[in-house]
C-alpha cells in the first residue's frame, strides 16, 4: 500500500523525475474518484468516466487561477518589434519584468494610455475604402527587415565556430547557422544545404508561410518574384590543399572541389574533418582525392493551400509523415501555384484563383535543391545555394465586401507606431525649472504614482496575442511570470499533493451539483466542503513559513523603512 | 455447472405422476434452452435490484456478490487484432467493458449517436479517457454482427463481455428393447446447463411450468410457481 515505490537510485539518476513526488497526475485522480466515490453504497452511484474527467479539468483550471502556484514563465530579449507573442498557454500574467545586468528582475507596469487598434483604411477623402487588389498578405515586401508575420521551417544550426566565407578552415555559417531564411535587402532568401541523415544523401525544401483570410473573398490574384539558379557540374581541379586528419587520426587531403561562381553558391573549405558532423568523418571515402560536388538546380514555388507549410525541412526519405518534408512536391499547394526554376527569376502572376469554399488559406513559398548522388565530405556541410522571393501578393480580384486595414503589417496601427517612437514619458525628467514654472521651483504637485517608475511599460493587445512594450525596453531580457488552466497534455496535468483533497471535493461538488433531484441541502453541504479544502489547499500553498515570517517582522522595528 | 440428465430426471418424476405427462426428450431440451435463458436474463436485473439495496461485506451472504458469481462463469474476453474492432463471436450477449494497456485503462461506453458531443477540448477521448461505442451490421443472410469501435484509436484493446450459456441438451439412443430413448452422456452434441449448480432447483421449476402448460396439467404448473415465487420470497426478502 505504500504510495513510493519507486527506484530511489533511478530517481536520483534522472533529472526528468526530480520533484516530481509533489504532484500527483490527473489521471490518477479521476481513477481514484471514480473507484472511492463511485458505485454501489457510494456517494454518487453513477457516473460517467468522461463526466468525471471533465469536471476534473475544470477543476484544476479553476484551482490553476487561483489557489495553484504560478510556475510558468516565459524570457525573451525583446526585438526592435518591441512584441512579445503570448504563450500558447497563456491564460494571465502575474508579471512581467526586465531583467538588468545583474539578473535582478525590475517590474513593468501595464498602461491604460494607449491601445492598438483596428485601425480602418481610408481614402483620402476620410471615406471607408472598399478597395479591389488590396494586398491580403501582411509584410509581402519584407520592408520590416524581418519575417514579421510569416511562419518558417526550422533552421539548422552549426556545432562549430562561424567563419567568412571564401575562407579557408572556416565555415560558411553566419551566425552559425547553415540551413535557414533570411531577410536580405527587403527580400526573402532561403539558404538551402544537403542533408545527410542515417547513411541516406538527400536535399532540402524550405517553406515560409502565412495564413490569409479569404472569408468573404471570391477570387485572388497572386504575383511574386523569384530567383533561382540553375544546376553547377562538380570540378575536381584541384586550387588549394590543406591537410587535416579525420577523427581516426589518418591524414587526409582537404580540397577546394568546386568552384564559387556568381555569387549565388558558396562552398568553403572547412579542414574540419566531417564538417559539422564530425562523428561521421570516417565515413568520407575519398580520402587523398577531390571531391567533384555537382551543385543542384533551385526551384521556387510560391502558391496558396488549404494547409500550412511543413515544418520539417530535410528531403531525407525517412520514416513517418514528416519525412521527405512535402515542401519540396508540388502537391503542397493543394489549390493552385507559380514555379521558377533552373535559373528563372523575374515576375510571375496567377489570376482568378477561386478561393470561394475557404474561409482561410496559406500563401506559402517553398525552396528545394535536391542534392542528390553527391559525394559525403566534409565540404558538404558548408556547401549551400541561395534563392531570393520578394513581393509576395494575395490580391482580391474584385472589391472587398469587408472594412479593410489601414497597414499591410496587418495588427499595426498608428497609434502603437507612435507610441513605440516615443520616449516613455517617464523616462522624461522635465524639472520644469524654466522660464514658465520658475515660481512652483522644486514643487512638484500631482504626480501618477503609476507613472513613477523608470523601468518601462507595456499592455497587452489580448485580440492579436501580443504584449507591446514601451521603447526603452527595447533590446533588453524580459521575463513573462504567468498562469495558464493546466490544461496541456496528459502528462503535463498534475496537481500539487497539497491540494489533492481540494480537487476531490471540487470534482465531487461538481459532479453533484449537475444531476437533478438533488436537494438544495446536500448542494450547499458539497459546496462547504469544496470551499473549506479549497481554502485549504490556499492555505498550504502560500507557503508562509513562520522563521521567515519572523525574519521579516524583525525589520519592523527598523527606524528606516522603504 | 448443472446436470442436464439430473434435472430431466426430476422434471419426469414430477410430471409423471399419473404416467400422463411424459415429456419427451425434444421438449425437454427446448423448455430447458427456454428456462436457462430466462434465469439467465433475470440476472441482469436482479443485480441492477440488488446494487440499489444495501449490501454486506461477505461475498458468501451479499446477493451482488452472490450474482455477480454467477455470472462470472460467462465472462469471456477477446483480443483485437492491432486497431482493428474484433469480430465479436455468435454467443456474444452482452458487452462488460473495453480496456487497453494491460487491462489498466477502461474505456466508456456511449451511443453511437453521442460521440458527436465529444469533441471539445474538456470532452475528447483520450488515451486516458478512452470510449467505445458498439456497431451493428447485417449480413446478406440476415445474421447480426456486433462490432466495437474504440476512439481514440489504439493498438490492441479487450472487450470484455458475457457470452450466451450454450443450448442445453439431453442427448439419448433409443433404445430396441425399452422402447424408449436412453440418456447418452458421451453424444459430440450433449450439453449440461452451464449454470450455476445453485440454479438447479430454479430450472427444475421453470421447466415444470413449461411442461405443464404444454400437456395441460396446470396442478404441476402451479406447483412449480408455487415453488418458484417462495424462493423468489425468500432470496430477495
Amino acid at each position: 500500500m505504500a504510495y513510493d515505490t519507486s527506484n530511489q537510485k533511478e530517481y536520483y539518476q534522472d533529472p526528468s523525475k526530480y520533484g516530481s513526488y509533489q504532484f500527483v497526475s490527473l489521471y490518477d485522480i479521476i481513477e481514484s474518484f471514480m473507484a472511492i466515490y463511485v458505485g454501489e453504497e457510494k456517494i454518487i452511484g453513477k457516473a460517467s468516466r468522461l463526466d468525471v474527467a471533465f469536471f476534473a479539468q475544470r477543476a484544476l483550471a479553476e484551482m490553476s487561477f487561483d489557489t495553484f502556484k504560478s510556475i510558468k514563465s516565459q524570457q525573451i530579449t525583446l526585438p526592435n518589434t518591441q512584441i512579445m507573442t503570448l504563450p500558447h498557454d497563456y491564460v494571465n500574467y502575474t508579471k512581467i519584468s526586465s531583467v538588468d545586468a545583474s539578473g535582478v528582475k525590475h517590474p513593468l507596469y501595464p498602461t491604460r494610455h494607449t491601445s492598438n487598434p483596428f485601425q480602418i483604411r481610408q481614402a483620402e477623402d476620410g471615406s471607408y475604402d472598399f478597395p479591389s487588389n488590396s494586398d491580403l498578405v501582411a509584410n509581402s515586401d519584407f520592408a520590416s527587415g524581418a519575417l514579421h508575420k510569416w511562419s518558417d521551417s526550422y533552421e539548422y544550426r552549426v556545432h562549430g565556430s562561424a567563419g567568412s566565407p571564401n575562407t579557408p578552415l572556416s565555415l560558411s555559417t553566419p551566425g552559425e547557422k547553415f540551413m535557414y531564411s533570411q531577410v536580405v535587402d527587403n527580400a526573402l532568401e532561403h539558404v538551402l544545404t544537403p542533408s545527410y541523415l542515417q547513411g541516406f544523401e538527400a536535399g532540402s525544401a524550405r517553406a515560409t508561410w502565412q495564413k490569409i483570410d479569404t472569408t468573404n473573398i471570391d477570387y485572388i490574384d497572386i504575383e511574386a518574384q523569384a530567383i533561382t539558379t540553375a544546376a553547377l557540374a562538380g570540378t575536381t581541379n584541384v586550387n588549394a590543399a590543406t591537410t587535416a586528419n579525420d577523427s581516426a587520426g589518418n591524414v587526409m587531403s582537404s580540397v577546394n572541389n568546386f568552384t564559387v561562381s556568381n555569387g549565388n553558391y558558396y562552398a568553403a573549405d572547412s579542414g574540419n574533418s566531417g564538417g559539422i558532423w564530425p562523428q561521421l568523418s570516417a565515413i568520407i571515402g575519398n580520402e587523398g582525392t577531390s571531391n567533384a560536388l555537382d551543385i543542384p538546380l533551385t526551384t521556387v514555388r510560391v502558391g496558396v493551400s488549404t494547409n500550412p507549410g511543413q515544418i520539417e525541412a530535410l528531403l531525407w526519405p525517412g520514416p513517418g509523415s514528416l519525412y521527405p518534408s512535402q515542401n519540396g512536391s508540388p502537391s503542397i499547394f493543394d489549390i493552385d501555384y507559380i514555379e521558377w526554376t533552373a535559373g528563372e527569376e523575374g515576375f510571375k502572376n496567377l489570376y482568378g484563383v477561386d478561393v470561394r469554399q475557404y474561409d482561410f488559406i496559406y500563401i506559402i513559398v517553398t525552396s528545394t535543391a535536391e542534392w542528390d548522388n553527391t559525394p559525403w565530405g566534409e565540404d558538404k556541410a558548408s556547401a549551400f545555394v541561395k534563392t531570393r522571393i520578394d513581393d509576395i501578393t494575395v490580391k482580391n480580384s474584385y472589391a472587398s465586401n469587408e472594412i479593410q486595414e489601414r497597414s499591410t503589417l496587418a495588427g499595426t496601427s498608428s497609434t502603437w507606431e507612435k507610441y513605440k517612437s516615443q520616449q516613455p514619458v517617464e523616462l522624461r525628467n522635465e524639472d520644469y525649472e524654466d522660464d514658465v514654472f520658475f515660481h512652483q521651483a522644486g514643487e512638484r504637485y500631482g504626480i501618477e504614482p503609476s507613472h513613477a517608475q523608470v523601468n518601462g511599460s507595456f499592455y497587452i493587445d489580448e485580440l492579436r496575442g501580443n504584449i507591446h512594450f514601451s521603447s526603452n525596453i527595447s533590446g533588453k531580457d524580459v521575463i513573462l511570470d504567468y498562469i495558464s488552466d493546466s490544461l496541456g497534455t496528459e502528462e503535463e496535468m498534475k496537481v500539487p499533493k497539497l491540494a489533492e483533497d481540494a480537487v476531490y471535493k471540487h470534482i465531487l461538488h461538481d459532479v453533484i451539483s449537475a444531476r437533478r433531484n438533488i436537494s438544495v441541502g446536500q448542494q450547499m453541504y458539497y459546496k462547504r466542503q469544496k470551499f473549506a479544502a479549497v481554502r485549504k489547499a490556499k492555505l498550504r500553498l502560500s507557503n508562509l513559513k513562520i522563521e521567515e515570517l519572523t525574519q521579516i517582522l524583525r525589520g519592523k522595528s527598523k527606524h528606516i523603512k522603504h | 455447472m448443472v446436470n442436464v440428465n439430473t434435472v430431466y430426471q426430476t422434471v419426469l418424476a414430477l410430471a409423471d405422476k399419473d404416467q400422463g405427462g411424459y415429456i419427451t426428450p425434444q421438449e425437454f431440451n427446448l423448455f430447458a434452452n427456454h428456462a436457462q435463458n430466462e434465469i439467465f436474463e433475470q440476472y441482469f436485473y436482479d443485480l441492477s435490484q440488488f446494487k440499489r439495496v444495501p449490501g454486506n461485506q461477505s461475498d458468501n451472504a451479499d446477493m451482488t456478490g452472490l450474482i455477480k458469481d454467477k455470472l462470472s462463469l460467462f465472462r469471456e474476453t477477446i483480443l483485437s487484432s492491432g486497431e482493428n474492432t474484433p469480430a465479436l463471436p455468435d454467443n456474444f450477449y452482452r458487452v462488460m467493458n473495453v480496456s487497453y494497456g494491460d487491462n489498466r485503462i477502461t474505456c466508456e461506453q456511449i451511443e453511437r449517436a453521442d460521440q458527436t458531443y465529444y469533441t471539445t477540448p474538456l470532452l475528447s477521448p483520450t488515451k486516458h479517457t478512452p470510449i467505445f461505442y458498439m456497431l451493428g451490421s447485417t449480413d446478406n443472410s440476415g445474421v447480426i454482427h456486433r462490432s466495437v469501435q474504440v476512439r481514440p484509436s489504439v493498438n490492441t484493446f479487450s472487450v470484455h463481455y458475457y457470452r450466451k450459456p450454450a443450448k442445453p441438451n439431453w442427448t439419448y439412443v433409443v433404445s430396441q428393447s425399452a422402447k424408449k430413448p436412453l440418456y447418452n452422456a458421451t453424444a459430440s452434441d450433449h450439453q449440461h446447463f452451464e449454470l450455476h449448480p445453485s440454479e438447479e432447483k430454479n430450472l427444475v421449476h421453470k421447466i415444470l411450468q413449461l411442461a405443464g402448460v404444454s400437456t395441460k396439467d396446470f396442478n404441476t404448473a402451479q406447483f412449480a410457481n408455487a415453488e418458484e415465487v417462495k424462493s423468489i420470497q425468500q432470496e430477495k426478502s
